[in-house]
């Protein structure tokens, strides 16, 4: 045989384990279905099974508990012309469960081949996710309290392509084997047989209490299942393009746009709610920042909930590279909710009467810096939640002069998407109308 | 020209530029950036891009891809690196490369999600069992993370070994301005192929330090990989004579060659007393501090050391020179300066610590010089 190695058995099973059929019948299917050795991968999990490597002249990978599942998958996800199989006991497919039910769920075409005896073998005799209720073991010596898995049942309901239940002691068991290797998808082959170490003495359990355990629970033997669809590591390359692109290069923002920071930092405090489009607005300002050839850095602080709670950014400006991107004296600060004022307030004590602060009619502060307020109820500025902050930047920009405010409209007028441009240079406008209503 | 980008969209440039042609992560905050900028450019690049059932699957998946070799990358944060735990040891036990972005945050457990810490650092570099090396780099800049992200994709396949970039969510998540020109791309290096089928054994070396020759899974040449302690064909073995000497050999093949690993920037000051030795964000903010004292006509030296493990122990050494004291500022309560107490018992070090989410200020710095 090509594939297993007759001068490297016998196999290290103890007496009367049928470890060593199953591999002889996996050897036969890979012969029936004229699987290429050096196109096949074997990819063992922890327990007695994962000594079976090196009996196997084929490529194999022997990898940690429950985690074979995955590392066969991604051999399979690199490479979709290899047969890819995974040998594992039914302690693997407990402690690697979740990646047993989200292979079959993908259909990464990999052949999981359980060799299901009830227990653990190598580590003495534990119980599993497959050992029946009452079954003694030695971590269930009064009997298993606990309900077992049908890991058919479990795999056909993570709607996996191919699923197959056999015995060690069936006659066609290379058979099945080769039909499961045929299956262009994920295939599970759950095979019963006995611990001849501890499952058959700690429960008397023999091949006829097995033939009897499969009668009595109407466990159906054979393929329950074959469906074809398409397999996932092929399926996922359909998406790429014909040749191979390279990454897109740097965006660079030319200075086209004067400002008047000369030197040092200004900073700018952004503070609002979420869905007030704050890192947004922030984000744009710094691009102004880069029209004028300045450098920039961000900082954004929200919490973890999404649509809720405060949003808070931080810009800082500079003619010179940015290494601390701290804030700790603001030229102005922007606060547009209360949510917003509740984590800056600390900040605005910092602020003197050279600074501005640029604040929405509801927000209630005190300041000895110069105080500018918007009204949102003013229908005529065109304001909304998502553009108040754009329009509290313009109308900085429009008292500050520390960037050209036409630096800014740029960023705002290269918005791809028409509807938040127009929204955005609304703000911008609005800005601009309620510095010439000061005048 | 100046761009106004995430750490996370440099990242993820900077692996495709490496030839990274594997992703696999599960979505975790501030790792997250990473992976969706890596959705839209990585099946462009013909490269495979997956969401892993969690954690575990996904450095799972690039180890399977590794194995059959290609260049994989996965990123995550605090609780996802805990979880990558036992598999980078497989990753080193079986000599597999990959790359693994740690975006710090802040806190144990789930912590802060969206906010700044670099308190994986010792943890960086005892990540799993056993006690063998790891490579870490540590970017101070986004032009940096562009680089180290190469580099990171050379060391892993140099030396068949997992490589963490150790990052932090004011880098990754947050834009900052890069200087395009500052964008530096080493060539690209890929691992040492086998060409001799016929005397082909999958962990091979003369002397330890060597680095195997790669057969990938799938190939011409049958191979095996192996995760238990294994002889040079790849089979499992714990015989003293066999698993002794293969596990020297995973602590000589990085440690002999500390030097190629080594990236340091300096900025000496002759005549200075103290030194700040810094990594990360807090070697961002450092050249600040040097600049600050400076301009008052004071006098300070800074090393930023780029490849915090293994710790460039002997140029450290040689930097610190006569300086008196060593300041060493962590965003966390105190890590990398246990290394620098162990090497330099003699001088005086001062830690400068924080772990509320804010970064240090110059300021505070500048206080301790």
């Amino acid at each position: 045989m090509k594939y297993v190695n007759p001068d490297r058995k016998p196999y290290p099973f103890c007496p009367g384990c049928t470890h060593g059929t199953i591999l002889d019948a996996i050897g036969d299917a890979l012969e029936k279905t004229g699987a290429d050795p050096k196109r096949t991968v074997l990819v063992s999990d922890i327990g007695c099974v994962g000594l079976a490597d090196k009996y196997f002249d084929v490529h194999t990978f022997h990898g940690l508990h429950g985690r074979s599942f995955t590392y066969a998958c991604g051999v399979k996800l690199a490479n979709p012309e290899l047969q890819v199989f995974v040998l594992v006991g039914d302690g693997g497919c407990g402690i690697g469960g979740n990646h047993l039910i989200n292979a079959a769920r993908r259909n990464i075409g990999i052949k999981v081949i359980c060799f299901n005896n009830f227990n653990f073998g190598m580590t003495g005799g534990e119980h599993s996710v497959t050992t029946p209720t009452q079954g003694k073991t030695h971590t269930t010596p009064e009997g298993n309290i606990e309900r077992p898995f049908d890991l058919c049942n479990l795999t056909l309901a993570s709607n996996a392509t191919f699923v197959a239940r056999k015995t060690a002691f069936d006659k066609d068991l290379s058979d099945t084997l080769a039909e499961a290797f045929r299956h262009d998808g994920f295939a599970f082959i759950d095979i019963l047989e006995i611990c001849t170490a501890y499952f058959m003495p700690l429960n008397e359990f023999k091949k006829s209490n097995l033939e009897k355990m499969v009668a009595d629970n109407g466990l159906k033997l054979g393929v329950l299942k074959d469906e074809k669809l398409t397999e996932y590591s092929k399926g996922l390359r359909m998406a790429w393009p014909p040749e191979k692109q390279p990454s897109k290069p740097p965006k660079g923002l030319e200075a086209k746009f004067s400002s008047n920071i000369k030197e040092g930092y200004y900073s700018v405090v952004l503070a609002g709610s979420a869905g007030m489009k704050i890192v947004s607005a922030a984000t744009n300002l710094a691009r102004a920042g880069l029209n004028c050839g300045l450098y920039a850095t961000q900082q954004d602080d929200y919490p973890v909930t999404v649509q809720t709670g405060h949003s808070v950014s931080e810009i800082k400006l500079s003619p010179h590279e940015i290494h601390y991107a701290g804030i700790d004296e603001p030229s102005a600060m922007l606060i547009v909710s209360s949510d917003g004022l509740q984590v800056v307030k600390k900040t605005l004590e910092l602020l003197t009467e050279k600074d501005i602060v640029i604040k929405t009619k509801d927000v209630h502060l005190e300041t000895e810096a110069r105080v500018y307020d918007i009204d949102t109820q003013d229908r005529t500025l065109g304001l909304s939640k998502a553009n108040i902050m754009t329009a509290a930047i313009s109308l900085l920009l429009h008292l500050s002069k520390a960037i050209d405010p036409a630096a800014f409209k740029a960023v705002l007028d290269a918005i791809p998407k028409e509807k938040i441009r127009d929204e955005n240079v609304r703000a911008f406008d609005a800005g601009a109308k309620i510095v010439s209503q000061l005048k | 020209m100046l761009e106004f980008v995430t750490g996370a969209e440099v990242i993820a440039r900077a692996a495709i530029d490496a030839g990274c042609n594997f992703f696999a992560g599960y979505p975790i905050t501030p790792a997250t950036g990473i992976l969706l900028s890596l959705v839209r450019s990585m099946p462009k690049a013909q490269g495979v891009i997956v969401q892993g059932e969690d954690e575990i699957a996904s450095i799972g998946f690039c180890i399977g891809a590794s194995s059959a070799g290609m260049k994989p990358m996965t990123a995550t944060s605090g609780p996802g690196i805990s979880l990558y735990s036992e598999n980078i040891g497989f990753a080193q036990m079986a000599e597999l490369p990959m790359v693994i972005i740690n975006v710090q945050r802040m806190g144990p457990a789930t912590g802060g999600a969206t906010t700044n810490a670099e308190g994986d650092i010792q943890f960086a570099r005892w990540v799993t069992s056993g006690g063998y090396p790891m490579i870490v780099l540590s970017p101070t800049t986004v032009e940096e993370a562009y680089e180290l992200t190469i580099e990171a994709f050379n060391l892993a396949e140099r030396f068949r070994t997992p490589v963490v970039l150790s990052t932090c969510k004011d880098l990754v998540m947050n834009r900052s301005t890069a200087n395009i020109a500052k964008y530096k791309k080493p060539a690209p290096v890929s691992r040492k192929m086998a060409t001799d089928a016929a005397n082909f054994l999958p962990y091979n070396y003369k002397e330890l330090s060597d680095v195997p020759p790669f057969a990938p899974i799938g190939g011409d040449i049958l191979t095996r990989i192996n995760t238990s302690t294994h002889n040079k064909a790849g089979m499992l073995s714990k015989d003293p004579d066999v698993a002794g000497p293969a596990l020297l050999h995973l602590n000589e093949k990085i440690m002999s060659h500390a030097d190629e690993i080594e990236r340091i920037d300096t900025d000496l000051d002759n005549g200075a007393d103290a030194v700040i030795i810094a990594y990360g964000s807090m070697g961002r903010a450092s050249r600040d501090v040097v600049n600050e004292v400076r301009k008052g006509g004071g006098k300070v030296s800074l090393i930023i050391v780029k490849s915090i493990w293994p710790i460039p122990e002997k140029s450290l050494v040689r930097l610190v020179g006569n300086h008196k004291k060593i300041i060493v500022p962590e965003l966390n309560l105190g890590q990398y300066v246990l290394e620098i107490e162990r090497i330099f018992p003699d001088k005086m070090v001062e830690a400068v610590n924080r772990v509320d989410g804010k970064l240090i200020s110059p300021e505070t710095i500048i206080e301790k010089i």
